[in-house]
């Protein structure tokens, strides 16, 4: 499907797209398909009727401002018309990541922190593990409590994006669940990486290959089982997001099935937002283990690459959970209110009765002034 | 005198009525609305009647439903009043019908110094 429009109607979409923010993802796409295929029949009379189509919407800031924002009524756009169906651009697919965000439950601070503590200490600690194993220092305790903490935030994480209405911290069948399917697929994962390359070399061994040439379709089977395995894990990143956040409905095969042909979307979004700070992350142990004497400069590493490691995990958190609406289908609701919101009208009256006592007293206390 | 604000406060009343009032004759996408109101003084506007339609359907006063039309790469967004939305438009021209006679009687040349409302009420003459 080709609808691309002159780059004036593209830049005025996208910007549209962008101040319509506040709106729920499937109500955004609706207005803005609506007002493409407007610019499209304009468009097709000619290049001046495009131009007054385009001076007659005006600034795309001050359309999209008035448009009713109160959510709810509007008809479903076509599916093949969804925005998770077609090709994305990678700024699409930080602009989806970010409205996830921006639609979830307060609490992300708090994911952050556990993160950032637990990686610092941990990465601290097994790098010394292995720099200074005199120490004694038990790097298998070290990497569960590190497990611990990642998979404790990775639960609340979903639950905050995808159910905002459970409690985020809580040890329950849920994060159980959600753990061991993780646990389970990573360690199948790894455990089948490492029998199709042992399986890939010793086959080379047997067709008689030198040693550099084992070990050259050694690294290239490696990396092709990782990538694949990668490709593998990623589309059941909905169905395990769904565990923690207990959509019990989806399940690991509407996962697979609802990622089929969305993987360039899912690809976008994880080289735009999760790679760099993988990277990152790589190189900073690198450094700590393998170029810098372990002391104070080893400490200071450790708090840089906990935050970038807190990084790759909220980035993952909200990626998936962006991928699991797409699969599932269900629309990105509009952003959560911050302080700007209404106030609860129950509680202001609340606050009123509370205080009209109050407020009575003061008067009855003020002298009554003559006239 | 700037008399901008006044009318685009004028404009934003009809809008509603003009765009009701089109579908009456059955459902339309956006273009042809646009399109069937003409020039409509400039009470319609390509950037005020999406948010319109908007609200409207929010509203239950229409409903939509979209569509492929033949050879097109973009479907139509369809509106057409829902009952709640014909009996509103209903009333809107009766009320507007009234008003706007009104409003003709209220502002046509003085013969003798005072105009007469439709209602047989007299009002006085606006002073020079």
């Amino acid at each position: 499907m080709d609808d691309r429009l002159p780059l004036p109607a593209e830049r005025f979409l996208r910007s549209l797209t962008k101040a319509l923010w506040t709106l729920s993802s499937d109500e955004r796409d609706a207005v803005v398909l609506e007002l493409r295929g407007h610019l499209a029949e304009r468009s097709a009379q000619g290049g001046p009727a495009l131009d007054q189509a385009l001076t007659a919407l005006g600034a795309p800031e001050a359309l999209a401002r008035r448009f009713d924002q109160s959510g709810g009524g509007l008809a479903a756009i076509p599916a093949d018309f969804a925005t998770p169906r077609r090709p994305l651009r990678v700024a699409e697919v930080v602009a989806e990541v970010r409205a996830t965000f921006r639609a979830s439950g307060e609490g992300f601070l708090l994911v952050g922190a556990l993160l950032v503590t637990s990686l610092i200490a941990t990465d601290f600690l097994s790098w010394m593990s292995i720099r200074l194993p005199e120490v004694g220092v038990d790097a298998v305790f070290v990497t569960a409590i590190r497990i611990l903490a990642v998979f404790a935030a990775l639960g609340a994480g979903y639950r905050l994006a995808l159910s905002p209405r459970l409690p985020a911290w809580r040890l329950g069948t849920s994060t159980l669940a959600f753990s061991a399917g993780l646990a389970g697929a990573t360690a199948i994962s790894i455990a089948g990486a490492i029998l199709v390359v042992r399986g890939a070399s010793a086959v080379a061994a047997a067709a008689g290959m030198t040693q550099g040439g084992v070990l050259a379709v050694k690294a290239a089977v490696a990396l092709v089982t990782l990538a694949l395995a990668s490709g593998l894990l990623l589309r059941i990143q909905p169905w395990l997001a769904a565990l923690a956040a207990e959509r019990h409905g989806f399940t690991a095969r509407a996962s697979w099935e609802g990622t089929r042909g969305r993987m360039g979307n899912i690809l976008k979004g994880w080289a735009a937002l999760v790679l760099p700070l993988y990277v990152l992350h790589f190189a900073l142990n690198l450094v700590a283990l393998k170029l810098l004497p372990f002391g104070a400069g080893t400490l200071f590493l450790a708090g840089v690459d906990g935050i970038v490691s807190a990084g790759v995990a909220i980035a993952a958190i909200l990626l998936n959970a962006t991928v699991f609406r797409w699969a599932s289908g269900e629309p990105i609701p509009a952003p959560r209110a911050f302080g700007s919101a209404r106030p609860d009208e129950a509680l202001v009256e609340q606050a009123r009765a509370r205080l009209r006592p109050l407020l009575l007293q003061r008067r009855l206390r003020q002298p009554v002034s003559a006239e | 005198m700037d008399i901008t604000s006044w009318q685009s406060q004028l404009r934003k009343g009809a809008a509603e009525l003009v765009v009701l009032s089109l579908l009456r004759d059955g459902e339309r996408y956006g273009l042809d609305i646009l399109d069937s109101a003409g020039g409509s003084g400039g009470v319609l506007s390509d950037g005020t009647l999406y948010p319109l339609l908007t609200r409207l359907e929010r509203e239950a006063k229409v409903e939509a439903r979209w569509a492929m039309a033949d050879g097109a790469r973009i479907p139509r967004k369809y509106y057409r009043l829902t009952a709640e939305g014909e009996a509103l438009v209903a009333e809107m021209q009766r009320a507007w019908h009234e008003f706007s006679a009104f409003v003709t009687g209220a502002i046509e040349e003085p013969r003798d110094g005072r105009q007469t409302a439709p209602s047989g009420r007299t009002i006085p003459a606006l002073a020079d």
